[in-house]
C-alpha cells in the first residue's frame, strides 16, 4: 500500500512515547499503568516526568540521525513541575547549521506524539506537543532570538540529561 | 524483574493488546490525514499563510461514501465500500486516481486527494485534486466480478464526477482496462460519449500516446535539469537506478539514450552493476521476455550482480529510487555517495533519511515533482478528449518536457531564494497556487 511518507514516522513515534512511559513509569510510579493513571487524572508532577522523559527520548532519537545537533534544552513548566494536560513541553534545538528538512520531520512527528499522547491519556493536550525552536551556532554566538534564550540568567533552559542506559542502548543498537 | 524482562513484558503487552496502556498504544495508529494536514501547517506558516486559509485547504470540499452492491460468479450478492474525495477544486476541476485495495480507508483517500492537488498545483496544471478508493482485495476477484465492481462503483459516484468536475485515473491495483469500463459505464448512463470523464484509458478509446513513459520520462526531464543547476551534463553522468518496473525502467532507458552511464539497476530479484555502464535497450529486452519481468538472468560482459540494496549506495552521480516507499532509511542514507536523488517512486526517502542527505549536502528531488509526469499527461488525455483531436508522441512529449523543466525551474528558485530544500520549496509553491486561487476567486456566498 502506498503511504505518505510522513508515516513511515509511525513506528518511530511509538516507540518513542513506549520507552518514555517505560523509564518514566519505572522510576518514578513503580509501574506504567501507575504513570498512566496518575497522568490520566492529570496530576502536574506525572505530566512533567512524564513530558521530560519523552524529551530526554527525542533528544536521544535526534542525536541518533543528526549529528548536526549540538543540544538539546527544555524549559518552561516542564521544568518547573507545574505542567498540566494541556501544557506543551518547550525545547530549545541547537544546530551547527540550520538544516530544513529538520523542522519538517519534528513537525510529522510531533503530530504522531500528540495523536499518541490523546490516546494514552484521554486528554486533547496542547494543539502541538513540542514548542521547539531550532538555533543555530551564528544565533547563539550573537545571543539573537532564542539564541539569546540558552544564556538568559532568568528563564534559563536547561540541557537535556539524556539517560547513561538509553545511551548505551543506543550505542548496542547502532554496532 | 529486570530490565530485559521489564522490556520484554512491555512488549509482550504492546503486541498481545492486554490493558489500557496497550490498549491507547494499538490505537495509536498514524492518520494519513492528519499528516498532510500537518505539512499544510508548516508550508503555511512558512509562506505566513493565515489559519482561516489554511483550514479551508487543509478540509476536502466533498467527501462521498458509497455502497457497492455486487453480483458475484457464485450468485452471492457482495456489498462493497467506495469512496470519492474531491480536495480542492480552486484551480480547476479535481484529479485523482481510483484504488482497490482492502486497507482503503477514508482518512487514507482523504489525505491522497489533498496531495494530488499540491501536485497538480506544483506542476502548475489547472486541476484540483481528488482521489478515490473501493474496500476489496481485487486477487480475490474473477475479471466478471472486478467488471461488475467497477461499472456499479462509476454508477454509484457519478452524479459528483464529469469531465468538468472531477477526473479519475488509474492508481493502485487499478488500470488501463478498469478505466475503460469506467468511461464505457459513464457514456452508456449519460447517453453522450464521455471520454473525458477518466483518464489512462486505451490509446483506442481515447487514451494518450506516450501515456505509459510519461512518469519515466518526466523523472528523466528534472534529472537533466538538476544535473544542469549544478553545472554538469548528463552525458557521461553516473546513474543508479532502483526499480526496474514502469517508471525505473523507462527513466533508466531514456537517460541510456541521452548519454548517461546506467552502471547500477536493482528490482525484487536483485541487483546489476557494470562499472562502464549497463546496456539498458538490451536489458529492457530480457525483462519483457523474462516470464516474471524481472532482470535476474540477465548476463552481459562485465556485468556483476549485486546485492539488490547495494544499488542505494553505489559511488554514482545520480540515484533514481523508484521502487517502493521508505528505501532510503537513516541506516542507509549515511552510506549514499550520489550528490543528487531524483525520487521515481512515492516516498522512497523517510524523514529521517531526509535530515540526514540535507546535512550532507544531497539534493533531493522530491516525488511531488519528479513524478509529476504522469499526471501532466493525464492533463493531456483530458485535453484532447475534449477537443476530439489527438496529438502523436511527439507533441506529448515536447510538451511534457516544457511543462517539467518550468515546474523545476520554478521550485529551484523557490528553494535558492527562500534557502529551503526542494521538497520544502516545492510544498511551499503548491500551497501559495492553491492559496492564491482561492483568494481570487474569493468566498461564496
Amino acid at each position: 500500500m502506498i503511504q505518505p511518507p510522513s508515516l513511515l514516522l509511525e513506528p518511530e513515534a511509538r516507540g518513542l512515547l513506549v520507552q518514555a512511559l517505560k523509564n518514566c513509569g519505572k522510576k518514578s510510579f513503580g509501574g506504567v499503568d501507575a504513570l498512566v493513571a496518575a497522568l490520566r487524572a492529570g496530576e502536574p508532577w506525572a505530566h512533567s516526568l512524564f513530558r521530560y522523559a519523552l524529551a530526554q527520548e527525542l533528544g536521544l532519537y535526534l542525536n541518533r540521525i543528526c549529528p548536526n545537533i549540538r543540544r538539546v534544552y527544555v524549559y518552561g513548566s516542564t521544568m518547573d513541575d507545574r505542567a498540566g494536560p494541556s501544557s506543551d513541553v518547550d525545547l530549545i534545538l541547537w544546530v551547527r547549521e540550520k538544516v530544513p528538512a529538520l523542522e519538517s520531520l519534528l513537525w510529522k512527528l510531533d503530530a504522531l506524539l500528540l495523536h499518541g499522547y490523546r490516546m494514552l491519556t484521554g486528554f486533547s493536550g496542547p494543539p502541538i506537543f513540542f514548542d521547539f525552536h531550532i538555533v543555530d551556532d551564528a544565533e547563539v554566538a550573537e545571543r539573537q532570538g532564542y539564541g539569546a534564550v540558552i544564556h538568559s540568567l532568568w528563564t534559563a533552559p536547561v540541557p537535556l540529561q539524556l539517560p547513561e542506559e538509553a545511551r548505551n542502548r543506543e550505542r548496542t543498537s547502532l554496532t | 524483574m529486570g530490565v530485559l524482562g521489564f522490556l520484554s513484558e512491555v512488549v509482550d503487552m504492546i503486541h498481545e493488546g492486554k490493558g489500557p496502556v496497550a490498549q491507547a498504544l494499538q490505537a495509536m495508529e498514524a492518520n494519513p490525514y492528519e499528516m498532510f494536514k500537518t505539512q499544510v501547517r508548516l508550508a503555511g506558516q512558512k509562506l505566513g499563510l493565515p489559519a482561516d486559509l489554511l483550514k479551508i485547504i487543509e478540509t476536502p470540499e466533498r467527501v462521498l461514501e458509497v455502497s457497492v452492491p455486487v453480483k458475484m460468479d457464485d450468485g452471492r450478492i457482495e456489498v462493497f465500500l467506495g469512496y470519492r474525495v474531491q480536495h480542492s477544486s480552486a484551480r480547476g476541476p479535481c484529479k485523482g486516481g481510483i484504488r482497490y485495495h482492502p486497507a482503503v480507508t477514508v482518512d487514507e483517500v482523504k489525505a491522497l486527494a489533498g496531495w494530488m492537488t499540491l501536485k497538480c498545483a506544483v506542476v502548475d496544471i489547472p486541476f484540483g485534486g481528488g482521489k478515490g478508493g473501493i474496500v476489496c482485495d481485487p486477487a480475490g476477484l474473477s475479471e466478471g466480478e472486478l467488471e461488475r465492481l467497477t461499472r456499479r462503483y462509476t454508477a454509484m459516484i457519478l452524479p459528483l464526477i464529469g469531465p468538468s468536475r472531477d477526473i479519475p485515473a488509474p492508481d493502485v491495483n487499478t488500470n488501463a482496462k478498469i478505466m475503460n469500463w469506467f468511461m464505457d459505464t459513464a457514456t452508456v448512463l449519460r447517453g453522450e460519449p464521455m471520454y473525458a470523464i477518466v483518464t489512462g484509458k486505451d490509446v483506442a478509446v481515447g487514451g494518450a500516446r506516450g501515456r505509459r513513459e510519461a512518469t519515466g520520462r518526466g523523472v528523466m526531464i528534472v534529472t537533466q535539469e538538476v544535473l544542469a543547476r549544478l553545472g554538469k551534463d548528463l552525458r557521461g553522468a553516473t546513474v543508479a537506478v532502483q526499480g526496474f518496473g514502469n517508471v525505473g525502467s523507462v527513466a533508466a532507458l531514456l537517460l541510456h539514450q541521452a548519454g548517461a552511464k546506467v552502471v547500477g539497476v536493482a528490482d525484487i530479484s536483485g541487483g546489476l552493476y557494470h562499472p562502464s555502464g549497463l546496456n539498458i535497450p538490451e536489458l529492457v529486452e530480457h525483462v519483457a521476455r523474462s516470464p516474471r519481468h524481472v532482470i535476474a538472468g540477465y548476463a552481459a560482459p562485465g556485468v556483476v550482480p549485486i546485492p539488490a540494496e547495494e544499488v542505494l549506495t553505489l559511488d554514482v552521480d545520480v540515484l533514481i529510487p523508484a521502487a517502493l516507499e521508505g528505501q532510503i532509511t537513516e541506516r542507509n542514507a549515511p552510506r549514499i555517495k550520489a550528490q543528487v536523488i531524483v525520487e521515481g517512486a512515492n516516498g522512497p526517502t523517510t524523514p529521517e533519511a531526509d535530515v540526514i542527505l540535507e546535512e550532507r549536502g544531497c539534493i533531493v528531488v522530491p516525488d511531488i515533482l519528479a513524478n509529476a509526469g504522469g499526471v501532466v499527461v493525464s492533463y493531456f488525455e483530458w485535453v484532447q478528449n475534449l477537443q476530439y483531436f489527438f496529438w502523436d508522441e511527439a507533441e506529448t512529449n515536447a510538451r511534457l518536457a516544457q511543462i517539467m523543466r518550468r515546474a523545476f525551474q520554478d521550485v529551484w528558485n523557490l528553494a535558492q531564494a527562500e534557502k529551503v530544500s526542494l521538497r520544502i520549496a516545492a510544498q511551499m509553491l503548491a500551497l501559495a497556487r492553491v492559496a492564491e486561487a482561492i483568494r481570487l476567486r474569493g468566498l461564496f456566498p
